[in-house]
């Protein structure tokens, strides 16, 4: 039995029947919580759902940095028959979704609250006294030894590790990784509720303020103030709900948790065997998709994952991401709100908002993918080795 | 252990100071070994008897064939860059001086790969594939660090 088959029991038996979102950027005076509080409020409210329907919550943990279960419920006011938190880095957030229909088919709940929140501007735009205070990785899971010593922080290192070696072996440039930057920065433009909504051009990109080469500071992603949050429910449920049905076709997951060290885990990664799950669970590929909304926390991991995806051979995906394919107009509209490169960084859980609002239809002729029936939304993090694929379609 | 020692041996140009303030590796009970070889001035990794493999990080098994049955065995010092990044930009007290500073992930002849600081290096001229050798450098009276330059 291929990958992904046995998921096809629940291939389209669950659905997406509410999102929201909280204000995004720079949004002083709020906790984490509380900005996730929001949009898991307005999640509900959205699916036309009350307070008194939500059985299940699931969001990031594992502690009081990030947005914890306990505490979410305790601020919601809810007690549920199904809750708890998950750590996959910036692939937790995909990964809530299919852990809630894991939840619901097994009956432990019916509806359920997916979310994640972060004050990371908010955070790091303190008094420096009160920063050396806060630490945005929790100590347990920073690792002790062969790292800060070598002079090695921060994730934008890492990524650039891959980076270096996607130009190395396939010849990969600047100016396609710019092209990344640039596109996502158009669409965020015509966001109203994105946190960079200035135009930037190539050039700009090319000058950009460096960072950790070959990154500068436009292939990193931002840091933000928001949350997102999504119901999951079952679509015979959902089907009665507000909103045109946006059904779950299909997900995957894949970890290679040897390393990104490890083989050529940094120009191969972990999304090419999630994706596949994934479409054999949807019984989808590549041309099926009409809206791809990528983990885009670094420029060069976008061209990667459309690689990793089959949209392309391996290597070629910086001609494809240069070629205008990424655009709202183009071959494969990507990250249609802006993406965390300029709509902001929730870890992934807007990219599922946008590509449900994406399916939905209605939204303004410039930001709207034309008679998008398929959306492909990736997760990718825990530094560097996890990854999570939702594939979600408009009810035909 | 002092982490500031007043004096010590003469460290390799661009590589950390002892007045720097690096942080410190701080090992685990399974690394501890590693890095008291490297004060000796000796580079070590785990060696499996079982399949014959080394590995990194340090671990209690072997993480391919799981055998228990291992020591540690003297490396030769000398791989070549999986890949690299150069620092721009100071994330800590100790390295904002020297920017631009390389960091490497290399892969050692025996076959483990490791992150480490690149010395004695053109930031511009590094590349991907290149020849290093280790040069373990003191930081401290008590740590030794696993740095690597462009071999001879």
């Amino acid at each position: 039995m291929p990958v992904g088959d046995p998921g096809r029991r629940v291939r389209d038996r669950y659905a997406i029947a509410g999102i929201g979102q909280s204000r995004i950027g720079r949004v002083p005076g709020i906790s984490a919580q509380g900005l996730l509080a929001e949009a898991m409020r307005e999640a509900v409210r959205d699916a036309g759902l009350e307070k008194r329907d939500i059985d299940g919550i699931v969001c990031r943990g594992p502690d009081d940095v990030y947005t914890h279960h306990q505490r979410m419920g305790e601020i919601l006011g809810l007690d549920v028959g199904f809750s708890t938190t998950l750590d996959n880095g910036g692939a937790s957030q995909i990964l809530s979704v299919i852990l809630a229909v894991m939840a619901i088919d097994a009956g432990l709940c019916e509806v359920v609250v997916c979310g994640y929140g972060r004050d990371s501007w908010s955070r790091t735009h303190k008094s420096e006294g009160e920063r050396m205070a806060m630490r945005l990785v929790p100590a347990a899971q920073e690792r002790e030894e062969f790292r800060q010593e070598f002079g090695l922080f921060g994730a934008a290192a890492v990524h650039a590790f891959g980076a270096q070696r996607h130009m190395a072996l396939y010849g990969t440039t600047k100016k396609q990784m710019g092209a990344v930057a640039v596109t996502f920065r158009d669409h965020a433009t015509r966001n109203p509720g994105a946190q960079m909504r200035e135009p930037l051009t190539l050039k700009e990109y090319l000058e950009g303020r460096p960072i950790v080469d070959p990154f500068n500071v436009y292939d990193c992603s931002l840091v933000t103030d928001g949350a997102g949050a999504v119901v999951v429910t079952s679509a015979e449920r959902a089907r009665d709900l507000r909103h045109p049905l946006v059904l779950i076709r299909g997900f995957g997951t894949f970890n290679n948790l040897r390393g990104w060290f490890y083989d050529e885990h940094m120009v191969d990664t972990a999304a090419r065997r999630s994706a596949e799950r994934a479409y054999a669970m949807a019984g989808l590929g590549p041309p099926d998709i009409d809206t791809a909304q990528w983990y885009d926390c670094f420029t060069s991991m976008v061209i990667t994952q459309i690689e990793d995806y089959g949209f392309c051979e391996k290597g070629q995906g910086g001609p494809f991401a240069a070629s205008g394919a990424l655009r709202l107009d183009g071959a494969l509209p990507s990250n249609t709100s802006g993406g965390q490169l300029s709509e902001g960084h929730v870890e992934g859980m807007l990219q599922i908002v946008e590509a449900v609002r994406q399916l939905r239809g209605g939204l303004p002729p410039d930001r709207q993918v034309p008679q998008a029936e398929v959306a492909l939304v990736t997760g990718h993090g825990g530094n560097t080795v996890c990854h999570s694929t939702l594939i979600l379609g408009r009810n035909r | 252990m002092s982490q500031h020692a007043d004096s010590g041996p003469e460290p390799v140009a661009g590589a950390p100071r002892p007045d720097d303030r690096v942080p410190l590796p701080r090992p685990s009970p399974e690394s501890a070994p590693f890095w008291e070889f490297c004060r000796q001035g000796e580079l070590r990794l785990q060696r499996c008897h079982g399949c014959g493999r080394f590995w990194f990080p340090p671990a209690v098994f072997c993480p391919e064939c799981w055998s228990g049955d291992w020591s540690w065995e003297r490396v030769s010092g000398r791989g070549r860059i999986h890949s690299f990044v150069v620092f721009r930009r100071g994330y800590h007290p100790a390295f904002r001086d020297r920017l631009p500073y390389v960091v490497a992930v290399i892969e050692l002849a025996e076959g483990p790969r490791l992150p480490t600081m690149l010395v004695e290096a053109d930031a511009q001229a590094v590349r991907v594939g290149q020849a290093v050798e280790a040069v373990m450098t003191p930081v401290t009276d008590e740590v030794r660090l696993p740095l690597f330059r462009p071999a001879a």
